[in-house]
């Protein structure tokens, strides 16, 4: 069992679960109180990520965070070192790849908050942020739990993007799922067949904790 | 003092009304479909005429302009000085299913007052509407009553200056509709607070010592005393009753 | 939830794929090592005029088509880039040689070359054993050693030169050769040890320069065929197998990197 990755899995998840959570959450409640005609097209720029294939998602990537490009040169010189092939890199391709998972849910949530709720809070004074925290928020919180935890698994499960952007270094950039797709490219099945195990595992374990934590006493529905 | 001028189409509606509401409580009395919503919702601030196409509203309170259209002037509600400090209490309560009722009521506060005067000013509006037993309580456990006196509550605290009503009493009886009625108007008038209350029910005009506007179809029909648009109301309905 | 795609439309989708023509002849269903992406489709173009055979590519890493090929993937011919994948399928008894001097060796078809691979706008000095010694050089893309032929002759040619442990902390892995041409060619790594088929591609030979890998410094790159066992047109393989080992097609193979085996 590589621990490493395991690690390094674990902590790449958090980091975009948090990340994507902070610019979801803002994002979706631009999308649904806004009324530009712009948001329609933001709105399908950010769900683009499911149409590519995550390896061409992590090629556009690779190129445009590369040295090449003015984006990736500013970030070197920014960072000090290229995104490429780095663990900020990963967590910039995640964050990319798995926006529509946060995105989608927050999105639906905050669309079925009753219109009169958030004239009343406007009309009580609530600026953006406060309508977004105090009201859409907490009304939302399953729509919330949902973008997390789909973020968090999709990270987890991430192949394409690391495979493309990572390089497949050891404690950098070797995740489990690239650990375990090498075991079964090299026919190694009893230890694909662990680590498949560790990765479903620990997923169901983190999904029970959470959702039962969320489970309102007496359940779901009451 | 309420001065607007208002054209505005929502759809084959057709909203028309340029009027100056001088007097602390003007009632808007007409049939349901006569624009009356619409008019609030302007008023409020909630809606805006788009500043292309035909619309235009111009909206003054006690001089200030808070909607001037053709220049994009359109001041977002809220209780603050640099907002327009209206208070506006629709039909359903729009409570916040996941505050109490005090925190509901708390809501339109400024942040940055003290934690006892905020406390102060819940239970006095409560108390003002008649709630004061329901500072614990959920939205979900309210009657329909209940509601509307908490949400008149959380539309009180902030201490507009002026006050939109949208049949705000559809859920309560008669007399406790009277009685809260009648307790409004002398804080309202105490702490000059214009009041526009819009209503279908007759009886709601004529309970207030009253400047009624009659609207109808979109348009002003008439604007004066209680007694005597309801009485040209009255001579109207009779007319028609008399040809048919 | 309700679908807002009309029903129509989806029967006429519907519609749309059940009036694809059905092919009267069975195509030759080639599994082929992604080294000759850019070689063999001419190729098979050629062949179908020569004898009215039709043959389609699929074009994959040599792994994942054994995997595939294990599984039961309809394939009638593996082309490989290395001997070690066919040979593993002709063990498991799915394919063969047959036809041949000795039936349970692959068929080796033609000779792969490693090359060092950098952009011509890199800021390091071109291609050469020193760009390998030089302390610029930050990042080197390789495939993947532990399956990709030319990933293992990479490595074999770092340790040949007493460098690989030294630059193992620099060495990125991509999956496969055109990968690893990618994490140079978009500038992420400086250099990469690929195949010389991949560095005459249009693109990588326009914007870069190569420098071949001196032959002695790692174990040749044998690229090996097997017949798929269950294939059902076994005289059309044999004619294509025939066909990639004649004299004018082996010339075609070293215009594009790939060495021919007489």
């Amino acid at each position: 069992m590589d621990w490493q990755a395991f690690a390094l899995s674990l902590k790449l998840a958090t980091v975009t679960t948090a990340i994507l959570l902070a610019v979801a959450v803002p994002l979706a409640a631009l999308l649904v109180l806004g009324r530009s005609r712009w948001l329609a097209a933001l709105e399908a720029l950010a769900a683009l990520p499911l149409v590519l294939p995550p390896t061409v998602l992590g090629f556009f990537l690779l190129v445009l965070l590369g040295p090449r490009t003015a984006v990736g040169r500013g970030i070197t010189s920014l960072l000090g070192h290229p995104l490429a092939f780095s663990f900020s890199g990963l967590v910039v391709g995640s964050v990319i790849y798995s926006l529509p998972f946060a995105v989608q849910p927050l999105v639906a949530g905050f669309a079925v908050v009753e219109p009169a709720l958030v004239d009343a809070a406007r009309l009580l004074g609530a600026n953006p942020a406060r309508l977004v925290l105090s009201l859409l928020v907490p009304l939302a919180r399953r729509s919330l739990l949902a973008a997390a935890v789909l973020s968090f698994l999709h990270t987890m499960g991430e192949f394409g993007v690391v495979l493309m952007l990572g390089g497949d270094i050891p404690g950098a950039t070797r995740t489990l799922s690239i650990v375990l797709y090498n075991q079964v490219e090299n026919f190694d099945y009893a230890a694909a067949n662990r680590t498949a195990a560790a990765l479903l595992g620990m997923s169901v374990v983190a999904l029970a904790a959470i959702y039962l934590g969320s489970r309102p006493k007496g359940g779901r529905r009451a | 003092m309420l001065e607007l001028a208002i054209d505005a189409r929502r759809g084959s509606f057709h909203l028309q009304v340029e009027c100056r509401f001088a007097s602390d409580w003007t009632v808007i009395f007409g049939p349901s479909g006569a624009g009356k919503t619409t008019l609030l919702r302007l008023l409020a601030g909630l809606d805006a005429p788009s500043r292309k196409g035909p619309d235009r509203a111009r909206i003054a309170f006690d001089n200030r302009l808070l909607t001037d259209s053709p220049v994009g002037l359109a001041l977002k509600p809220g209780p603050r000085p640099w907002e327009r400090k209206t208070s506006f209490v629709t039909q359903q309560p729009a409570l916040f299913p996941h505050l109490t009722v005090a925190a509901n009521v708390a809501y339109g506060l400024p942040w940055l007052g003290g934690e006892t005067e905020s406390k102060q000013a819940v239970e006095a509006a409560l108390e003002l509407v008649g709630a004061s037993s329901l500072i614990d309580r959920r939205p979900r456990d309210l009657s329909g009553g209940e509601a509307q006196r908490v949400a008149l509550a959380r539309a009180l605290a902030p201490q507009p200056r002026l006050l939109l009503l949208d049949e705000p009493f559809s859920a309560l009886d008669g007399s406790a509709s009277d009685a809260l009625l009648a307790r409004l108007q002398i804080w309202l008038t105490e702490h000059r607070v214009q009041t526009v209350l819009a209503t279908h029910d007759a009886t709601d005009a004529l309970a207030t010592s009253a400047e009624v506007a009659l609207l109808r179809e979109g348009c002003l029909a008439a604007l004066g005393s209680a007694a005597e648009v309801l009485v040209s109301e009255r001579r109207r309905l009779l007319g028609r009753l008399g040809k048919g | 939830m309700r679908s807002r795609m009309p029903k129509r439309f989806l029967v006429a989708l519907l519609g749309m794929a059940l009036l694809v023509p059905a092919n009267a002849q069975t195509p030759l269903r080639v599994a082929a090592a992604a080294d000759l992406e850019p070689v063999l489709p001419p190729i098979l173009d050629e062949f179908r005029q020569a004898t009215g055979i039709r043959a389609e590519a699929t074009f994959q890493a040599s792994a994942v088509l054994t995997t595939q090929i294990q599984n039961g993937a309809p394939f009638d011919l593996f082309l490989s880039a290395d001997l070690g994948y066919p040979k593993r399928l002709i063990d498991a008894g799915l394919a063969d040689a047959a036809g041949t001097a000795d039936s349970s060796t692959p068929i080796i078809y033609a000779r792969g070359t490693l090359v060092l691979w950098a952009r011509k706008d890199s800021h390091l000095p071109p291609p050469s054993l020193d760009l390998l010694r030089s302390s610029g050089l930050k990042r080197l893309a390789i495939a993947n050693p532990e399956r990709a032929p030319y990933g293992r002759a990479a490595v074999a040619a770092l340790t040949s030169l007493n460098l690989y442990d030294a630059l193992k902390p620099r060495l990125v892995t991509a999956e496969n050769i055109s990968q690893a041409a990618q994490f140079v060619d978009s500038g992420n790594a400086d250099a990469g040890l690929i195949s010389l088929t991949s560095a005459l591609t249009p693109r990588l030979a326009s914007s870069g320069a190569y420098f071949v890998v001196p032959r002695d410094l790692y174990p040749p790159i044998e690229q090996g065929a097997v017949i798929v066992s269950n294939t059902t047109q076994r005289a059309a393989v044999h004619k294509l197998l025939d066909y990639l080992l004649s004299a004018p097609v082996q010339t075609q193979l070293a215009k594009t990197g790939l060495t021919p085996v007489h």
